[in-house]
């Protein structure tokens, strides 16, 4: 009998081929569409960041801060730093693809001697927001070691350069205005750095797939759930409880027929991915196993779900609440590292088996026995709650 | 007129959608969300063997957010396999001698994994905040070199005042397109999020007063009033009503969420109300008029975030109504 109604759930699918094809497609277009709009921005962007000097000033200090900020390895192969002469309102009128304008102010060096705090104003360009929030970014840093070399000047001019006359004055200005320079700068060889391999976390990589993934299933399964629900009509209820159809029986149905769909969706979408792009996932039966179980898990919050809320709309939006909840508990939605800690508590790690089930696999290369073991208990805690007579209320 | 509107609040999903929800996610769901996203955190573990009094100094320096940082004072390599610590920084035993000395090379040893991906902004910091040590340490010791007579502590700690209370170097940002000039605010961005959502969530409800049209269209009760010509009438109960909800929803949201509303703002409602009554004039089917209503829905949603960032910047993308906040 199970069988029958099954199958009749997959009927109804057929009968709407538009509507089918709207819920296979809808995701996976957005997806792409906003992938794809999102990344040639960023690409084109960032692509060559330039940022224009405007030079008011134009000392020995100013000329070797540009020198210092052009020099820094991080960042300097994406950064253009362009002489702008010292025409401000052009450039503030036509910033074109500049990132941001850095205006030095005559008499900044003057002032920063003295112990002055003279600001630097950096014009950032709104219109093209990637590079120049790379560029705040970049300045930011800049600042704090900026500030230490010249405390250091500052410091030694003070007490000592500062009595000195002529040239040997300004050699030795020159001097330490390098040598401290260089020190903040070298701010790397303060660390000694070991990177390992073994890790807890999932690479970016990994994490992002598995999070595209998950976004593309869940609304697609949400679509599916949504726009083809079953009529509720009396007359063929009464007629299926002739035939000793319960309701517990159909949810079952279609609790069969939302985890065959989703495997076969999931299959699918995780074999034209890894086709496509080998470089981020490589296909591997465990890891289809582990979105297998995902869906059965989802599946049956649905499932158990219906079973204990009628009303249609609270239904969805206890659904919805509770999965979002599970996938965040789980680390789907940000990384569970950096979650607080109370959601990172112990007693909810069974909860956490299906990241953690991904984490074993690709970061351990290991199949997940314990999270499956997790998973199963929990699919039949989900299947009992289903079979359960419901209260006469 | 009042007949229609009756019936629809005899139903329970009126009042679950128009009460029970909002209230739920307005005082349960999202101060929770809230909490737990202010308590996202980068765990960072320092290890200093010696207990030694500079590491408390450097540690309150850095600002908290968004890091997590727990003391101890032995190297466990384990933290970094189990995700319980982004990176581990162990600090040298002599710390401050050794920043004293001018002996600063390696003082620090950082251990990572290659799936780490913050640690190095909190690696500038802790770097920042050694170097402006590091700074002072090795002018006086310069100061020390030229003239003997000089106090090598007088002089470290003199270097402190361009450090405190502002550092002597600072950088003004400002944004060149002055046309939003408020569009750096964090806050403000934070409450468009809201308001989107808001929108989604109005976008639904109105679509489930659409789907009641449908119900009245398939049980013949349209063509039963077109028979009295009464249909208009009817539709226009049912469009003032669902404007006269949508109003009042759309007022104690923005008494929430503080967005910022220019002219074409208050059009919003009323343009989310009209284009879905056109999908109930022009589309036939329930089923098709929600697949229509959930594709403009989600492609407003991401039209508008993707403005918000302004990614986007056309004419076209006013054909999506919440975009008219950002025009």
């Amino acid at each position: 009998m199970l069988y029958h109604l099954w199958i009749n759930e997959w009927k109804r699918l057929w009968k709407s081929p538009t509507l089918l094809l709207f819920t296979l497609l809808l995701p996976i277009a957005l997806f792409t569409v906003v992938g794809f709009v999102v990344y040639s921005t960023v690409q084109e962007e960032l692509d060559d960041v330039e940022m224009i000097i405007v030079d008011e000033d134009e000392t020995f200090e100013t000329k070797a801060l540009i020198e210092q900020l052009a020099g820094d390895q991080t960042l300097a192969e994406q950064i253009d730093f362009i002489n702008g002469g010292t025409d401000l309102q052009k450039h503030l009128r036509h910033p074109k693809e500049a990132a941001a304008i850095i205006q030095i102010p005559e008499g900044f060096t003057e002032q920063l001697r003295s112990g002055n705090n003279e600001n630097i104003t950096i014009y950032l360009n709104d219109q093209i927001p990637f590079s120049s929030q790379l560029a705040q970014l970049f300045l930011e840093s800049g600042q704090s070691y900026i500030t230490s070399a010249q405390a250091g000047v500052n410091t030694v001019h003070h007490f000592y350069s500062s009595e000195l006359e002529g040239k040997e004055r300004k050699d030795v200005l020159q001097k330490n205005t390098i040598h401290f320079t260089f020190l903040a700068l070298g701010r790397n060889d303060l660390f000694d750095m070991h990177e390992g391999v073994s890790s807890g976390l999932l690479s970016w990589n990994d994490q992002a797939v598995l999070t595209g993934i998950l976004l593309i299933y869940f609304l697609t399964y949400i679509l599916l759930v949504s726009l083809f629900q079953p009529k509720e009509n009396q007359a063929i209820q009464e007629r299926l409880q002739l035939i000793a159809v319960t309701k517990a029986k159909q949810r079952l149905a279609t609790f069969l027929f939302h985890i065959s769909f989703s495997w076969i969706y999931l299959f699918g979408l995780v074999w034209v991915i890894s086709k496509q792009f080998e470089t981020y996932l490589s296909f591997s039966w465990p890891y289809v196993f582990q979105w297998f179980g995902m869906a059965v898990i989802l599946s049956g919050m649905f499932m158990v779900t219906d079973r204990l809320i009628k009303e249609r709309a609270s239904k969805w939006f206890v659904f919805i609440l509770a999965s979002v909840a599970l996938l965040l508990v789980n680390g789907f939605i940000i990384p569970p590292a950096y979650l607080p800690e109370y959601i990172q508590a112990t007693w909810l790690m069974p909860v956490r088996s299906l990241y953690t089930g991904f984490a074993t696999l690709l970061t351990h290369n290991q199949w997940p026995w314990g999270e499956w073991i997790f998973m199963l208990i929990g699919t039949g805690i989900i299947l009992l709650l289903n079979g359960l007579p419901r209260r006469k209320v | 007129m009042f007949i229609i509107w009756k019936s629809i609040f005899k139903r329970k999903t009126t009042w679950v959608l128009m009460v029970l929800i909002p209230i739920v996610l307005g005082i349960v769901i999202y101060p929770l969300v809230k909490d737990t996203m202010s308590q996202v955190s980068v765990p960072i573990t320092v290890v200093d063997q010696t207990d030694q009094a500079i590491t408390e100094e450097l540690l309150t320096e850095i600002e908290d957010r968004p890091f997590q940082v727990t003391k101890m004072d032995s190297l466990d390599l384990r933290l970094l396999s189990t995700g319980e610590a982004e990176a581990i920084f162990v600090f040298n035993d002599e710390m401050e001698a050794n920043i004293f000395s001018g002996n600063t090379d390696e003082i620090v040893t950082w251990y990572r994994t290659e799936n780490s991906y913050v640690d190095g902004l909190f690696k500038e910091k802790l770097a920042s905040a050694i170097m402006s040590r590091v700074v002072r340490a090795e002018a006086a010791s310069i100061v020390s070199h030229y003239r003997p007579e000089a106090d090598w502590d007088e002089v470290y700690q003199y270097g402190l005042k361009y450090f405190e209370p502002r550092p002597i170097f600072e950088m003004k940002f400002e944004q060149i397109s002055g046309a939003q000039n408020t569009s750096s605010n964090t806050n403000d961005s934070e409450n468009r999020l809201l308001f989107i959502i808001m929108w989604l969530y109005l976008s639904m409800l109105i679509g489930y007063f659409t789907k009641i049209l449908y119900e009245w269209r398939t049980d013949g009760i349209l063509e039963r009033l077109k028979l009295l010509q009464q249909t208009q009438y009817y539709y226009w109960s049912w469009f003032i009503g669902v404007l006269a909800i949508t109003y009042s929803f759309s007022f104690v949201a923005i008494q929430l969420i503080e967005v910022p509303l220019n002219n074409w703002a208050y059009f919003i409602p009323f343009g989310t109300v009209l284009i879905y009554f056109l999908f109930f004039i022009l589309v036939k089917k329930k089923w098709s008029m929600y697949a229509w209503l959930i594709s403009y829905s989600v492609a407003s949603f991401i039209i508008f975030l993707l403005a918000d960032w302004q990614i986007i910047e056309s004419e076209w993308m006013y054909l999506f109504i919440p975009t008219w906040l950002l025009g």
